[in-house]
Formats: C-alpha cells, structure tokens, sequence
C-alpha cells in the first residue's frame, strides 16, 4: 500500500471514520468496456443471419423444417469482448420440427446442418455437443459459430443432438437439454437493478475468468449459474446507487462457502441438471479455489483503500487493463461542485 | 321506592347506575343481548364485591378517581379552566347573571388567573382550597347549609380560614388521586345567610396544557425550538412540536400568506395577505393553551446576524433554500452551536421527503450529502436526491411565479420527520419515498435512491457513520 494511502487511513482512524473505496464508477465503465451485446452488436447479428440464410438456401429439400433461437450467453445477457488471443463466438440452436424418433442415429441430422453449411472461405466441424462453423479469412480464424441441433419429444422437450462421427452408434443420442427454460429462469431470476448488477457481476468474472483461468474445464455458463444461485444485489445504504464491488465480493463468499469437499458443484436448473464444473480435475479445482480466494482478497482489498485510485489499481491486477484507474485524488486541490436544479422545496 | 343516593364507591353514580366499563374498548354481537346482559350483571356483582372487600379510606381513594365522573352523572356543569392552578395564584370565576323569573340567576362559565375571554361576565374572586376526599361531605348539584355545616366540621383551621373568607364567592377544591386531582368548583356567588346559604356544584374542565398533553399519552418536552421557514412543512413542524408538548417555539419567517398557499399549508383563507408568523401564532395560541410562542418577522439569516440564539434547544430549517440551510449550518459547526439542528425538504411529484438532524461537534451533517464518497469530491446535487439529476421540476400556472408541486400529504409526512427527530434529539437522517405516478405522468426520471427506497433496498433511516464523510467541508474538523 501507497505510504499516501496509509497517512490518509491514519488521518481518518483517529477519527473513527473508516472510508471505502467502492469504485462503483470504474465498475460501470469496466463493464461498458466489456458489454458485448447481441442486442448492440451489428456484426454480431450479420454473422448470424448469413449462417441462416446459407442454411435455408443450401439444406437438403427433404429435411424437416426448423426454427432457430439464440443460447448461450448473448440470449442470457453476460457476453463479454473476447480477449484479443480468442475469437469471439456464438451458440445457435436449431429445433427440428420432429421427434428424436425419426432420427434414431443424431448424428443424421448434424451431418445434414453440416452439409448445408461447408464453403471454402470456412471450416464445418461436428463436435459432440455441436455443429461447429469457423470462419476464416486469410488462413486466420476470425470467429465460429456453434449450432446445437434439437429435436422435440412427445412432451414437447428439446433433446440435443449429442454425437461426433467417432462415436459408436449407441453412443450417438439425444439428451434432455432445456435451453430455452434456461434462457428464461436466468432473465427472470432478478428483476430491475438488481437483474442489471447481476449481468454486470457476471460479466466481470467471465472476462476475470479468461485472464486468469482460460477457457479449460470452467465454463463461463458455471458461472453464470452459479451466479444465478449464490448472487445477492448490493446497494449503498445512503443513496441506493449499486455496489458492485460488494456484490462480487459477497458472491464469492457464497461460492467458496458451498464449496463441498474438493469442488464445487453447480448443477444447471434445467434438464439435464449436469453439474457444470464436472469435468474438472481435483488439481483444477484446488487452482479454482486459490484463485477466486485471491480475487475475494483483493476485492476486500480494495474496499479498505480510502481513494479510489489505490483501489482500482488493485482491482486492475484482477479485472485486466480494461479496469480504469482514475487519475489520484488530490484533496489539497479546491474543487467546486457547481450548480444543480433541484427538485426540493418546504 | 327511591334509592338513597350513593357517595364514595367507585364505579357507581348517586343514583345507584354501576359502571362496569366505558363505552370505549368493548366489542360484542350487537344481536347478542343474553349474553350481553349476563356478562353485564356478572361484571357488576364483581365489582360489587370487589369494592366491598376494600377499607373505607380505599374504596373512598379509588372513589376519588371518579370524583369529576360522579358529579358529571349528577348533573352537575362543567367550567373551563385553561389555567394551572397554585396555591399561590389568585383565582376568579368568570361570571354571567340573566334574569330568571325575577330573579337573579349567575352561572360561572370559566375559572381563571386574572383574564377574562368571554365576554358580559364579571370577575369574582374564588379560594383554593386542596382536601381529602375523606374531608368532602357527599357532593351533588346543590348544596345546602347541612352540606356546608358538615364541610366545615371537617376542614383543620388553616382551610376553614380560607372556607369562611368573606371575600370569595366560591372554593376550587382540589382532591388528589392517582391521576394527579381532581377539581371541583363549589359556587355560592353572593353573601347569603347562614342558614339560607346555597351554592352550585361544577367540575373543572381543565385546558392547560400539562392536562392537554397527558391526555395524548405523551408528556411535556421542556425545550425551545426555533423554526425557520414556515411554509408547507415549517407550518405543520410548529403545530405538531406544539401538540407533542414543546414548551417554547420560535417562529421565524418574513413571508405573507397569499392564496397560492392554500392548497398545502396549515393555515386557511383568513390568513391571506397576513404575514404566515402571526397568523401562525394566533392559530397555535389557540390550539394548545399556555404555549410560550415568539413569532420573529424576519428571513432567517437576519435573525441569526447576531450568532446563536442562545437558549435553543433546536433549530428547523425548513426554507425551501438549500444553500441558504447549508450556509446556516456550516456557520453552526464553525461557532460550534450547542444545538441540534434539523433540515427538512420535500421532493416534486409525491417523490418523498427528507429530515436531517446533526448537532455541531459530532460529524455526519446535510453537506455530507453533497460529496462522491468514492472520491471526497463535493457534488452538485444532493446525492440522496430523489429525482435524476438535471431535470426542472418546478411549474408555472400564471405564466410567473413558478412553484414547486407537492401535496400537503407529502408536506406533512416530511414534517412528521423532521418532528420526530427533534423529539429523539438524536442526529440521523430520514427519509420517505412516495408513489412514482404522478412524476412519470410529469415526465420525471426518479435517481437510483427513490428506486432503493421505493424497493425496500435501502433503510429509510440512517445513522450518522452511515453518511460520514471524511472530507466534508462542514463537519469533518
């Protein structure tokens, strides 16, 4: 800690007056930085509507008709910028109107999605849980598109295509895979401000996710999830404006609090309520802990700095360079605070 | 076969009627009346027994509790007495005399200290005379030379002195109880006889204020309040401090009352074109009796030229002008005044309200709400502001003289709060938040404390740590 810092803390203890740097500002621009909004994004939505429109135009005349939505974190509002080392990229479901009945081997229909879709300018990959279109320009990625082929049950519940050609026919199925339910219990979950601080707590320990752990065995949507059991909105008690920081620290006491045994489990609330962190090493999971320990440690950290600026210099380390750091505070200087029209009277 | 009268059980009249309960409190099937009737005879050989296993002095000391309710069932009137009474104090029975059948007939109407307000009476001088109720004879409308001879054979010397002084032409006796007295007016009026003498019973309808204020369950607050600014708010602080039972207001404004005033203040049509501090007074003169009011025709900042007034136990701010509240109460931590002091402001549109109470010398005040705590900057706004920033929310009707829309509801609400807390004489900060209709309809964006507040997010009250700010201007030195 800055030796500023600690005169300033001084000062103020010997008053009994314990000041927090909450950062709330630098959290909202933090999250403006990393937004990144199916909604907002118009390249994001070209992507998407050039693959339908080769699928509609190119897929085989005797396939069933189907109809399409999107998953993953663009449909659950917690997308985040990719890192510049990652290509960005987007969950697509495809519903079929027909039963897994008429697709005994699901493997079928991947590999009729995959037909439709194979150009020079891209590569059409089946992987178990999905079709997988990567785009690419110049030899380079420039991002992928994954498409989960569903088909609908007799009660009407979407089974997911789970097959790659390498897999034995009996292991070629269809699983209970509730997106769309999801989709829905995670918007409906909090409602106002509170449903906006839990998209931007999300976002930030999804980009804390790809800066520290990377992508293997931690899916975002386990955090997303496990948001969604554990997180509580938090306010400033004075003027009711969020708190984020307090919020992130908070959800991470909860995690690490439901951490059982060696892991943490977090079971989606939907079919087919697998546990989202399952894939996990014991070592992984230890690794897990230590570091969301560490980012609790700086949060609280961070909360004891008395200026704003020691703060996000801490809350930088873990966020990355798309945190702000304001410029120091210097109390000696006169600030003037201006005029304001209020709307106040007796 | 007439019942001989009763005297000196309680519960019971001098005809013999029992009391087993007031009409307040009871609650029963209006079709019910078996079961009415045999809980009504039930109750009243209860009570029958009960008093008659007392000793007479107990059940004569219980019976004084009901003295003024005994005489009230006899028929006798009740006088008005806004005084309170001393033994030290000359007291006089505001007398009106009418001709009745030829004769002369004089009723008293009121039982004063020196001052008469009602008028074609006279003044008559009365004694005072403080008894036991074991002293009183049964009392009843008239009274009687027997009565009075049976009076006297009971009194020591010193009260039959004042009993027999030629110069009154009544007694206020005053019996204690556990309710402090009770008090009884016995009325001869003129010199009569010995054994033509005659006089009429009253019980003492008390007005004063001690009497006034315990009948709320409250109790008297011996403290000076000063007010400033009394509008909408300032006016119903002043009346509320006043029924609570604040011994001494200060009312301060230089303000006319005009009929754009109507629709929330607590005064009404007849004070238009007066100045809203007289009118004020005369209104709470009235309302509460024996309230010490000082009505200072003057802005607020010339009535504090001269620095603290001294003796003040509080002071509201309740102008309408925040930088004027907050220029006041930075002098008051800077002079260090020994004084709470509470600021009170309503918001446009039913939004809600704010009450804050800060006293010199311990941090956490109004200007602590105007600093980013993230960066001990000071801030343009209030940043407890119920309305987003940046948006006019005052109105205009007349094509001049704009105003800001608020009710009296959301007036009295934020005066309740200010009011509380200087009955607590606590520092802290209330607040309350309203409805959003009326300012969506207005086209006014709530801030994000109106949407806590109005979610339940955040507490309505806070206590000065909560709001603290070390950089503050005003308070943190």
């Amino acid at each position: 800690m800055a030796a500023g810092s600690l005169q300033y803390i001084e000062r103020y203890s010997q008053k009994g007056i314990f000041p927090m740097a909450h950062a709330q500002s630098q959290f909202e621009s933090f999250h403006d930085e990393i937004l990144l909004s199916f909604d907002t994004n118009a390249k994001l939505r070209e992507r998407r509507e050039a693959l339908l429109k080769d699928l509609k135009d190119n897929i085989d005349e005797d396939a069933h008709g189907y109809s399409h939505f999107i998953q993953g974190s663009y449909a659950l509002h917690t997308g985040v910028t990719p890192l510049p080392d990652n290509d960005p990229d987007m969950d697509v479901g495809l519903i079929f109107d027909c039963s897994p009945e008429d697709y005994p081997d699901s493997l079928t229909l991947k590999k009729i999605v995959r037909k439709a879709l194979e150009r020079p300018n891209r590569t059409v990959k089946i992987r178990r849980p999905c079709v997988t279109v990567t785009y690419l320009k110049d030899g380079k990625v420039t991002h992928h598109i994954d498409l989960a082929i569903y088909t609908l049950n007799a009660d009407s519940q979407t089974q997911l295509a789970k097959s790659r050609e390498t897999d034995a026919v009996e292991d070629r199925i269809w699983e209970a895979s509730e997106a769309r339910e999801l989709i829905k219990k995670i918007a409906d979950r909090f409602e106002g401000d509170d449903r906006k601080q839990f998209r931007r707590v999300v976002r930030a320990l999804k980009r804390w996710r790809d800066i520290k752990l990377g992508h293997a065995n931690a899916p975002s949507v386990g955090l997303t999830v496990a948001a969604y059991n554990w997180f509580s909105a938090r306010y400033d008690n004075v003027d009711g404006r969020p708190r984020d920081l307090l919020a992130i620290r908070d959800l991470l006491n909860e995690l690490l609090s439901n951490w059982s045994w060696s892991r943490l489990e977090v079971h989606l609330p939907v079919a087919p309520n697998t546990d989202l962190f399952e894939k996990m090493t014991e070592a992984q999971a230890s690794d897990l802990k230590q570091r969301l320990k560490g980012l609790r440690d700086s949060l609280s950290e961070a909360l004891d700095q008395p200026d704003t600026h020691e703060a996000c210099k801490v809350l930088k380390k873990q966020f990355g360079n798309d945190f702000p750091v304001p410029p120091k505070s210097d109390t000696t200087k006169e600030v003037f605070a201006g005029v304001s029209l209020t709307g106040r009277s007796a | 076969m007439k019942t001989p009268p009763f005297w000196g059980w309680p519960h019971i009249s001098d005809s013999g009627s029992i009391c087993v309960n007031d009409k307040e409190g009871l609650d029963y099937d209006p079709d019910d009346f078996e079961g009415v009737l045999g809980w009504l005879v039930c109750e009243a050989a209860k009570l029958l027994h009960e008093n008659q296993l007392l000793s007479e002095d107990k059940r004569l000391q219980a019976f004084s509790d009901e003295l003024e309710g005994y005489l009230k069932c006899c028929g006798a009137k009740p006088v008005r007495c806004d005084a309170l009474l001393a033994n030290s104090q000359q007291l006089y029975a505001e007398v009106r005399t009418h001709k009745e059948r030829a004769r002369y007939v004089s009723t008293v109407l009121r039982v004063n200290t020196g001052s008469t307000s009602t008028s074609s009476t006279q003044q008559e001088k009365l004694g005072f005379l403080d008894v036991s109720i074991q002293q009183l004879p049964r009392l009843r409308t008239n009274l009687d030379p027997e009565w009075r001879d049976e009076f006297l054979s009971r009194l020591d010397s010193s009260q039959y002195d004042v009993a027999l002084s030629t110069e009154y032409r009544g007694l206020v006796l005053r019996t204690a109880n556990s309710y402090g007295a009770a008090l009884v007016l016995v009325y001869w009026g003129r010199k009569q006889k010995k054994d033509e003498w005659q006089a009429h019973t009253y019980y003492l309808q008390r007005q004063d204020r001690d009497y006034v204020i315990q009948r709320t369950g409250g109790s008297t607050y011996d403290r000076h309040v000063v007010i400033a600014g009394l509008g909408a708010i300032g006016s119903r602080v002043a009346e509320h401090l006043a029924l609570a039972g604040v011994k001494k207001l200060t009312l301060v404004d230089h303000d006319k009352f005009s009929a754009d005033n109507l629709g929330r203040h607590l005064l009404g049509m007849d004070a238009i074109g007066e100045h809203k501090i007289t009118e004020l007074e005369k209104h709470l003169k009235n309302r509460i009796p024996g309230l010490n009011i000082s009505a200072q025709k003057a802005h607020i900042n010339k009535f504090l030229r001269k620095g603290f007034p001294q003796g003040t136990d509080a002071i509201v701010l309740t102008t309408g002008n925040s930088p004027t509240e907050r220029a006041i109460i930075r002098r008051a931590y800077q002079e260090d005044w020994p004084t709470l002091i509470v600021s009170a402001s309503v918001e446009a549109w039913g939004l809600g309200g704010h009450a804050i109470a800060m006293r010199p010398g311990s941090p956490g005040c109004l200007e602590c709400l105007y600093y980013d705590p993230d960066f001990q900057n000071p801030v343009a706004q209030m940043r407890t502001s119920l309305i987003a920033p940046g948006q006019s929310v005052t109105r205009q009707l007349t094509g001049c003289g704009a105003f800001t829309p608020y009710s009296s509801i959301d007036a009295n609400r934020t005066a309740m709060l200010a009011v509380e807390r200087v009955l607590d004489n606590l520092s802290g900060y209330s607040r309350w938040a309203g409805k959003i209709e009326q300012a969506r309809q207005a086209g006014i964006q709530p801030s994000a404390t109106y949407r806590s507040l109005a979610e339940a997010r955040i507490p309505l009250t806070l206590e000065p740590p909560d709001y603290i700010q070390p950089e503050c201007i005003c308070c943190s030195n």
